[in-house]
């Protein structure tokens, strides 16, 4: 691990190693005021790849450390998460898998600022989310976080256009024509915008959820059961559309399933059971990852 | 801390107006008819109050146009009668001694010729009287009374000595006289009168309107009339209307002043104002009731859109939108619904002023007050309405919204 002179002049942060693909993915999110902009760029140089850094994919976009949440109290606790340490690597595809009840969605949540822990920290690159407010964890997701849901969750009032669009929408922020289009062009929606939810297949909607989580060009993804609603040739169609997203565009994608098949689309697959992770597989295979969630049946 | 210097300096969550305008409006546009009946509730209210406010309005300012032309300082001197109230008569001397209260303009007598009737022709049984009275009167009666003449002409000092009559206009209908031709006659006590005129309805003394009026001089001569005045219309300077009404009654009958009854003929017509002002308040009260009602029912139509999008909201907390988009999303929804409701009433209440008051052939006047405050109210109950179901929306949170 090496220290970089820039993390260093920015605080205690941990070492940060980046992947070239970093360089593609670094944005600057649109909209922002110039203020901003420093503030971005100075991170951008925290997290450049110009300093003498390694092709190893060992660097976290995301870490859990010691998580812990637990609902209910006393006797009736139930502990979803028990000090999970976990870390998603920088342009990777990782999967959590494990048994239901395992507490993989409720890790993905907590990463993702969407619930918070009941202790233990959760980092998104050097933000602690579990230090984050409401408002915080609201931002944090609005600019940082992709999100691709079982359910597609489409909001059904809109066109397919506006969906993709309607994080930045939030944001007050102005879309990048160009990247919509490649987007666009990767799902294979380009002749589908126009049209409502209603009007569209479930692999159609998939897609559109796919595309407004590349959109406004996330540090993460995450998809929680991306394929649960969907047939296994549609949902191979989705897989591949996140594959290819994390070895074109280096996207950074955290997957939460139970399907060993499309586990195996991942870099690598991290085994939760009981809220504590048990394993971890890279370059996992189908059958590989069934045989080993297999045991967790005995 | 960069990290976190870094998202506090992320550019806050801002609810532009169209797009506001845009998401309230979701709800609205994909449930019409729900929105039509949670509207209707509000509507219904404000056209109330707005028609109500409107017709009170538009009958005031009818009835200031009307005791404008009437004027406001008629005063009637009336014997009072009944058991122990008098004579039922005023002084010969009345008539003479109010004119001589210097703010007095006008006077004129009025004496009820007593026993006489009138009759269509003399084979009307003596009983059928109609309920019509003799009244001997002064030539200036029709200008005192601000009346007017509908048909014929009005009493001169010739036909005053002669048989003529001039019919009030209940009187011409009960006698079935519709025009006058100049050889109509009535009978008259003993006596045929013809009849040269037909009177307006007079607004200050209905009494009048179910009499036949004929000269003082004719009553002495034909119907043995003795002239004792019984009432006594007076004019007076606008400005002393009050100091004049003080001293009437003993400057009309110095002895028993308590025999002598005083009035302002308009206040009879401004009692029925407010008569109706009491009216008014009823119905704006009921107004309120309607408002209030429709509130509860936008509030129920809300919280139920709030249940039915839980996965919706959950989604947008999700994807970044804050508790206050949320908040502001469904506010904003009640508060469309209730201006549209409010927009909807004021122009309802509008409607049906303009209708009523051009059937009564009023001027349609509606005060800005009930529009303004139609509009005004229907927006602050639609912002009460809105409350609670928009907390409660921002309240989901994000997972469990998604979760359902």
């Amino acid at each position: 691990m090496q220290s970089s002179t820039t993390a260093g002049s920015q605080g205690t942060h941990q070492p940060i190693r980046t992947n070239p693909q970093c360089s593609r993915r670094r944005f600057i999110p649109w909209g922002r005021t110039t203020s901003d902009l420093d503030v971005d760029s100075s991170i951008a140089a925290f997290r450049s790849p110009s300093e003498e850094e390694s092709n190893t994919m060992t660097e976290s976009a995301a870490r859990a450390v010691s998580a812990m949440k637990t609902y209910g109290e006393g006797d009736t606790a139930v502990h979803a998460l028990n000090h999970v340490d976990a870390h998603f690597t920088r342009g990777a595809f990782t999967c959590i898998m494990g048994p239901s009840g395992s507490g993989k969605s409720t890790l993905m949540h907590c990463m993702a600022g969407l619930d918070g822990l009941t202790s233990g920290q959760a980092f998104i690159g050097d933000t602690d989310v579990s230090e984050l407010d409401e408002i915080g964890r609201t931002l944090l997701r609005r600019d940082r976080m992709g999100f691709i849901f079982q359910a597609f969750n489409l909001i059904p009032t809109l066109s397919a256009r506006e969906n993709i669009l309607f994080p930045q929408r939030l944001a007050s922020a102005k879309p990048d024509e160009e990247w919509f289009e490649t987007v666009v062009q990767k799902v294979g929606l380009a002749h589908r915008l126009d049209h409502r939810p209603s009007e569209l297949s479930g692999g159609q909607q998939q897609r559109v959820a796919v595309a407004r989580a590349l959109a406004s060009r996330p540090e993460m993804v995450f998809a929680d059961e991306p394929t649960g609603n969907l047939d296994s040739t549609t949902g191979n169609e989705i897989l591949s559309f996140m594959r290819s997203a994390v070895d074109d565009f280096g996207q950074t994608t955290v997957m939460v399933t139970h399907d060993p098949y499309a586990a195996a689309y991942a870099d690598r697959v991290v085994f939760l059971a009981d809220g504590k992770v048990v394993d971890e597989m890279m370059d996992p295979t189908g059958d590989a990852v069934l045989d080993r969630m297999k045991q967790f049946r005995n | 801390m960069s990290a976190m210097t870094s998202l506090s300096a992320l550019p806050r969550s801002r609810v532009n107006g169209p797009d506001m305008a845009r998401t309230a409006t979701v709800g609205m546009r994909t449930r019409r008819m729900r929105t039509a009946l949670s509207a209707l509730g509000i509507m219904i209210g404000i056209a109330a109050m707005v028609a109500v406010l409107g017709l009170s309005e538009s009958s005031k300012s009818e009835l200031l146009a009307q005791l404008d032309s009437l004027g406001t300082n008629l005063l009637t001197v009336e014997a009072s009668a009944g058991i122990g109230a008098g004579s039922g008569e005023l002084p010969d001397s009345a008539a003479a001694m109010i004119s001589r209260i210097a703010p007095v303009e006008v006077t004129t007598t009025v004496s009820t010729v007593a026993g006489a009737n009138v009759y269509r022709s003399d084979f009307i049984p003596s009983g059928e009287t109609n309920g019509i009275t003799v009244q001997a009167v002064d030539l200036s009666l029709v200008d005192t009374l601000a009346g007017g003449l509908h048909e014929g002409r009005w009493l001169d000092s010739a036909t005053a000595s002669y048989p003529t009559t001039v019919l009030g206009s209940v009187t011409a209908e009960r006698l079935g006289i519709h025009s006058v031709t100049g050889e109509q006659q009535v009978y008259v006590g003993d006596t045929w009168f013809t009849v040269i005129g037909i009177l307006d309805e007079f607004q200050l003394n209905p009494d009048l309107d179910r009499a036949a009026l004929v000269g003082l001089d004719a009553a002495a001569t034909y119907l043995d009339d003795d002239n004792v005045p019984t009432s006594i219309l007076v004019r007076v300077d606008p400005d002393q209307v009050e100091s004049v009404l003080e001293v009437l009654a003993r400057t009309t009958n110095p002895q028993n002043p308590e025999e002598v009854d005083v009035a302002r003929p308009t206040d009879a017509l401004e009692a029925r104002e407010s008569a109706d002002d009491a009216l008014t308040s009823l119905f704006l009260g009921l107004g309120a009731v309607a408002l209030l009602v429709g509130g509860v029912g936008i509030a129920n139509m809300m919280v139920i859109s709030v249940l039915e999008r839980r996965a919706e909201i959950g989604l947008r907390r999700a994807l970044g939108a804050t508790k206050r988009h949320v908040a502001v999303q469904f506010l904003g929804e009640a508060l469309l619904l209730s201006a549209l409701g409010g927009i909807g009433g004021v122009a309802l209440g509008l409607l049906a002023t303009n209708i009523y008051a051009s059937l009564r052939g009023w001027d349609t006047i509606v005060p800005a007050i009930a529009i303004y405050g139609g509009l005004g109210s229907a927006l602050v109950i639609g912002a009460i309405a809105g409350l609670y179901p928009a907390i409660r929306a921002a309240r989901l949170s994000p997972t469990e919204a998604l979760r359902s």
